[in-house]
């Protein structure tokens, strides 16, 4: 058992409904941004620009997100979080694990495929990597917050 | 190895109910997450043997009353069982 002690500032007590929303605005926003400018490469100056702005909502829904309790549990030491978020958080993190190395290795296929395919460019891959990177940092936040059940904090 | 099923069952919720805790002022006792304790007493989170000795230690009672890998007799069987009406019946 680890002691417990409630999160401190700057994290925020957002309702996990917020967490969830904003999970889904900024890994999603992402995901969108990087699945439309690999579809739209050669998209007018208008599509470019709402493309754009995708990814800008993606990064200032990722502040709030990343500054609620939820992600205070994410990231805490063990001695700030009890044993059972202890566990839940190495089950967030477990997961994330296995979205990373899938996507890593979804990047080797591209990279190698390049010779084949030839909108699978550079940029396309970095981007893909960029996405990965990124949306691996909210990933454990935003399980957290799917997986909570919304048990109230007292009766 | 044991595998861990999840399948310990506890009478937290009674000794809390009959010690008129709120879950807010037990999980303070035993500091833990408030939330914690309803995991703990819906069964759908087993404690580590130091949790559990902390319970027993807060309610004054032996781990084995608290916690079993078999479920519990149900109040009223072992009133039930203990009732001289009962016997008498029988």
């Amino acid at each position: 058992m680890t002691p417990f002690a409630p999160p401190r500032k700057p994290y925020r007590p957002l309702t996990r409904t917020t967490v969830r929303a904003l999970s889904v605005l900024s890994i999603g926003g992402l995901w969108s941004w990087f699945l439309l400018k690999f579809l739209l490469p050669s998209a007018s100056g208008v599509v470019e620009l709402m493309v754009g702005l995708l990814a800008l909502v993606a990064a200032v829904a990722a502040i709030p997100l990343m500054l609620s309790t939820y992600a205070f549990r994410a990231n805490a030491p063990d001695g700030q979080i009890d044993e059972r978020e202890v566990l839940e958080r190495n089950r967030a993190y477990h997961h994330t694990l296995l979205y990373l190395l899938t996507g890593v290795l979804l990047a080797y296929i591209a990279i190698e495929a390049r010779r084949f395919v030839p909108a699978l460019s550079l940029p396309v891959v970095s981007n893909l990597l960029q996405v990965l990177f990124l949306t691996s940092i909210a990933l454990p936040t935003a399980l957290l917050a799917w997986r909570d059940r919304g048990e109230p904090d007292g009766e | 190895m044991h595998k861990a099923s999840g399948a310990v069952h506890n009478r937290i919720a009674l000794f809390r109910t009959e010690r008129g805790l709120t879950r807010k002022a037990l999980a303070e006792l035993v500091d833990v997450n408030p939330q914690t304790i309803g995991f703990l007493e819906r069964g759908d989170y087993s404690p580590s043997v130091e949790l559990a000795l902390t319970f027993a230690r807060v309610f004054g009672v032996s781990v084995d009353a608290l916690f079993s890998l078999d479920p519990f007799p149900s109040l009223a069987d072992q009133l039930g069982a203990a009732s001289p009406i009962d016997s008498e019946q029988s």
